[in-house]
């Protein structure tokens, strides 16, 4: 392969992903600045003086022409000026960065979760038939439909309050424990590296049940996804004679058919890891988890757009960024794609 | 292969084949003489191909094997386990198989997919050996460029070069069979001439046997040394493949042949066609599956399935054909058809 | 190959069979309950002080909440608010995601790109953060919430069916049709739309799970259905004060039945799909 038409692609991908940027944008702009009405009293909040509206109105650039605006809306963006939330009295940047390590450590772990045990369930489920590729098969549909802030509900209920084996919701760490000093933000982490192994446990005891009713969800719309694909390739020809040279079951399965089949489930994965980070929106309120989206729900009770306009362009924003990473994956895992103006095989 | 070269390398005995409630090889017989080219034709769904994958123990889900044995270098096989027998395919035993534009893997590279078959059955080969006997394999079924394409994708290769490329897979470990399964239908006239002319060679260079199982009577004329006929899951006439272009012995093998517009065959005589439909394999009669589709058939034939009976061409090789009225379609037969395939 | 699918495929349609019949009817038992919470309404928000936070017994199936409402008949209600919307918000969704893909299927080569951009514009947000940010604009309320879930479903509806349309074009029937003479939008009626019809059945079913389900989130967050309204999301966050004090079944009885309902929506969608693709 030339490293021509590999420059090519990349390229091509870049632009793709910045004109759905640009239509993104002008979309969160349209609806949540464009649409409300008056954006000023929305900003400044319901408590604000005329005197402070008609300033804000001036300093937002509001008389001027909606292209104007739109301009001065991404290059505030860009800036990183993402504006003032009056409900929690601090700039939304300022919030979301306090905020973001707590929602990022639960994503991740729902992640791993999720993506682990949709790869481990479908392969054994497409590997031999029996109870287990049945019982996986059942629980992936019903897992679909599982409300994930229901989910944590009944966790809480069964693990915390009738079994009492795990912490009910009080946040990412027991309250008579210090949180370990901060490098990574994730309190997992830190506290491996602080050497504390108490404040750890208690951070994983902490974590495992809005982790598990986060996971819920994408684990099984990616089981679903895998499962299908995989027994869809295991009837190809070439599994057929990559067993005819000797090659053992299992290791055929997981080298040739898993190969093949996790393309779709990558390309999944990606947009499964943006919508985690929303749907801990709706985890973290039942576990009093400290992350954005606490705050979120908080700013949209008391109408504070700045917080909401924040976290709707940035989520869209890593959204296509990650979308834009996994068409770069793709490419490494499918050599067809490389090619410019191939299309993958029918 | 062993030092003592056993008198048949590979052989089928009464091999029974059932899909769910439905038997698809119904008693086939098989036997192979070293370095021998035997040809399996028939029509499409004459349980060709399920002979090919059960020989190898990779009938998949829903297929087994119910009664029979196959026998490579004379051990049993069908015995043994799936682990048992992963030692044996792709050793002893290999496949090329029918669609080469789906047979290799499209992630995998040219190299790692040959590298694959010979680090099986090779532990401990170096990298570099390997790389180095992959070159050799590619360029003996005439990959130009070997070193390039070994870091090439399936993609990247026309139908008959990645057809090259499964033969080279097939032959990388010297094995004693080669089961080539309509290994030219999916290619086009001349690439099909090439890619069996380097069959040919490598299999007489290294005194391969092949099971060539093709519906197509042109290649077996011109490579096979014998040819099995298969009707219905039976192997209903076997002979060798000059005796058999130029007499039949079973009607059916009589009628595949008239159908067919062989080289040497005059314009003006009109193509005969077999009347009816391949039987469904859920309802077969008891007799002859051949029986309410033949020319020649009587009430007998309704009965039971034949014994095969021997018919001898004169000074030639023995030979049955599965008819009551073998001798007589042997007898009559006018020798229009395929004259020009005795030599 | 061919025979040797038959016999499990039977087994597996089998089990097809019981699956759409089990969901159907689950589906339809929601709809009778729909039907009786509308004889419940009055019920369903009756406040009584005397007997608040009361256990589920043959008084009260359900239980009662920390107002003293019957939570049966506030999840029969539900019901009936949780379907109306959904089948309304796929409605749209799925008229307006029809028009789109017929509007690039058989239109001019612009349109189509234009179209599709939008589309992915979109579909760049996460559905339920979009719907969020909709509903928050127009002011949170249960209208809002279902307007939201338009516009996310509109661009699904739009891809899916647009593809099935390019299909079509290629199909010998179309093509004779336009040989003949017919008119773009005769044929985008009779022909076009008869053509993905199927794949517009499996999609709404397939999203109505998905509107209920994020109706109960956006309702949940607070920008969907407000406090009084008996609606499942915002009855979880009711129930969730009061779940670990011991009352679990305020927030856990709605939950089930939304689980419930989603989970069936969703079996049949698959069973759908699944019977389609063996005829194909």
């Amino acid at each position: 392969m030339s490293a021509v038409p590999t420059l090519r692609y990349l390229l091509g991908r870049a632009f793709g992903a910045l004109v759905t940027l640009v239509l993104a944008s002008a979309l969160s702009f349209a609806i949540l600045r464009v649409v409300p009405g008056d954006p000023a009293r929305l900003i400044a909040g319901p408590l604000a003086t005329p005197e402070a509206l008609a300033a804000l109105r001036d300093e937002l650039g509001l008389n001027d022409g909606i292209a104007a605006q739109y301009v001065s809306y991404i290059g505030g963006f860009l800036s990183g000026d993402w504006g003032y939330s009056f409900a929690s009295g601090a700039d939304v940047s300022s919030v979301l960065a306090q905020r973001l390590p707590a929602t990022l450590e639960l994503a991740l772990v729902a992640f791993v979760i999720a993506v682990v045990g949709a790869v481990v369930c479908a392969l054994l489920a497409t590997y031999r038939r029996g109870w287990f590729g049945t019982a996986s098969k059942s629980l992936s549909l019903l897992g679909l439909g599982f409300p994930p802030f229901w989910l944590g509900l009944v966790l809480l209920l069964v693990f915390s309050s009738w079994l009492g084996v795990s912490p009910g919701p009080s946040g990412r760490l027991s309250s008579y424990l210090t949180a370990p000093p901060q490098i990574t933000g994730f309190y997992t982490v830190d506290s491996l590296l602080a050497g504390d192994v108490v404040a750890f446990s208690d951070a994983v005891a902490h974590l495992a049940l809005p982790a598990l009713a986060l996971a819920m969800l994408p684990w099984a719309f990616l089981t679903r996804l895998l499962t299908a694909n995989l027994a869809e390739t295991a009837t190809s020809p070439y599994v057929v004679v990559v067993r005819s040279k000797g090659v053992g079951r299992w290791s055929t399965h997981v080298r040739h058919v898993l190969h093949n089949a996790a393309l779709p489930t990558i390309t999944s994965s990606g947009l499964v890891f943006a919508t985690l980070i929303t749907g801990s929106v709706l985890i973290e309120q039942v576990f009093d988890w400290p992350g954005v989206g606490e705050v979120l729900v908080g700013g949209i009770q008391r109408q504070d757009f700045a917080i909401v306009q924040a976290f709707v362009l940035l989520s869209a924003v890593v959204f296509i960024g990650i979308n834009f990473v996994v068409d770069i994956v793709n490419g490494f895992v499918d050599p067809r794609l490389r090619v410019v103006g191939a299309r993958s095989q029918p | 292969m062993t030092g003592t070269t056993p008198e048949r390398v590979f052989a089928v005995d009464g091999l029974r084949v059932s899909y769910g409630d439905t038997e698809i090889l119904r008693g086939v017989d098989l036997m192979l003489a070293p370095g021998e080219k035997v040809g399996v034709v028939g029509e499409s769904g004459s349980g060709k191909s399920t002979l090919a994958l059960a020989v190898l123990g990779l009938l998949g889900a829903g297929g087994r094997i119910t009664s029979g044995r196959v026998s490579v270098l004379g051990r049993d096989v069908t015995g043994l386990s799936d682990r048992e027998l992963d030692r044996v395919r792709g050793r002893d035993l290999s496949l090329v198989f029918q669609d080469p534009l789906t047979s290799l893997d499209p992630v995998k590279t040219i190299g790692s997919q040959i590298g694959e078959a010979l680090r099986r059955h090779n532990r401990g080969m170096s990298k570099r050996d390997v790389a180095k006997r992959s070159v050799e394999l590619l360029s003996s079924v005439g990959v130009s460029a070997p070193e390039r394409r070994l870091a090439q994708y399936p993609h990247e290769f026309s139908g008959g070069m990645r057809q090259r490329v499964l033969i080279a897979i097939a032959i990388a470990n010297d094995p004693a069979v080669l089961i080539a399964d309509e290994p030219t239908t999916a290619l086009d006239v001349t690439t099909q001439a090439q890619v069996m002319e380097v069959l040919e060679d490598l299999v007489a260079s290294r005194g391969i046997s092949v099971v060539l199982i093709t519906h197509d009577l042109g290649v077996v004329a011109e490579f096979c040394d014998r040819v099995c006929v298969m009707y219905a899951g039976r192997i209903v006439e076997s002979a060798g493949a000059a005796e058999l272009f130029d007499r039949p012995a079973h009607p059916y093998s009589r009628a595949l042949l008239a159908s067919l517009a062989l080289p040497g065959r005059s314009r003006s005589e009109p193509l005969e066609w077999i009347p009816g439909a391949p039987p469904a394999m859920t309802s077969l009669p008891p007799g002859c599956a051949f029986a309410p589709r033949c020319a020649m058939a009587e009430p007998r034939c309704a009965e039971a399935i034949p014994e095969p009976e021997a018919v001898f061409a004169a000074g030639g090789s023995p030979r049955w054909a599965e008819c009551l009225r073998a001798g007589e379609v042997y007898d009559t037969h006018n020798g229009r058809v395929g004259a020009d395939h005795g030599a | 190959m061919a025979i040797a699918s038959t016999t499990s495929a039977r087994r597996r349609r089998r089990s097809r069979d019981w699956q759409l019949v089990t969901s159907a009817a689950v589906i339809a038992g929601f709809v009778v309950l729909a039907v009786g919470g509308l004889f419940l309404q009055e019920t369903a928000n009756r406040v009584d002080v005397s007997s608040t936070l009361l256990a589920p017994g043959p008084e009260h199936w359900f239980g009662t909440d920390n107002q003293g409402r019957d939570v049966f008949a506030r999840v029969a209600v539900g019901a009936g608010i949780s379907m109306i919307s959904a089948s309304t918000a796929v409605g749209i969704g799925a008229a307006v995601g029809l028009l789109i893909a017929l509007a690039c299927g058989l239109g001019p080569r612009w349109l189509d790109a234009l179209l599709m951009r939008l589309c992915d514009g979109v579909l760049a947000f996460p559905q339920l953060l979009l719907a969020l940010a909709v509903s928050m604009a127009l002011g949170a309320s249960l209208v809002s919430a279902t307007i939201g879930i338009v516009i996310t479903v509109i661009p699904i509806f739009a891809r899916t069916l647009r593809a099935e349309a390019l299909r079509s074009r290629s199909e010998p029937f179309i093509e004779a049709a336009r040989t003949i003479g017919l008119t773009t939008p005769h044929i985008a009626v009779r022909h076009v739309v008869p053509y993905v019809s199927t794949t517009l059945t499996i999609q709404v079913a397939a999203n109505f799970g998905s509107a209920v389900l994020t109706l109960a989130a956006l309702s949940f967050i607070g920008v969907g259905a407000q406090p009084p309204t008996a609606e499942w999301g915002a009855m979880i966050t009711d129930g969730l004060q009061n779940a670990l004090t011991g009352q679990w079944w305020i927030g856990v009885m709605p939950g089930a039945a939304l689980l419930a309902l989603v989970a069936a929506l969703n079996v049949l969608a698959d069973s759908l799909s699944q019977r389609t693709t063996g005829k194909r």
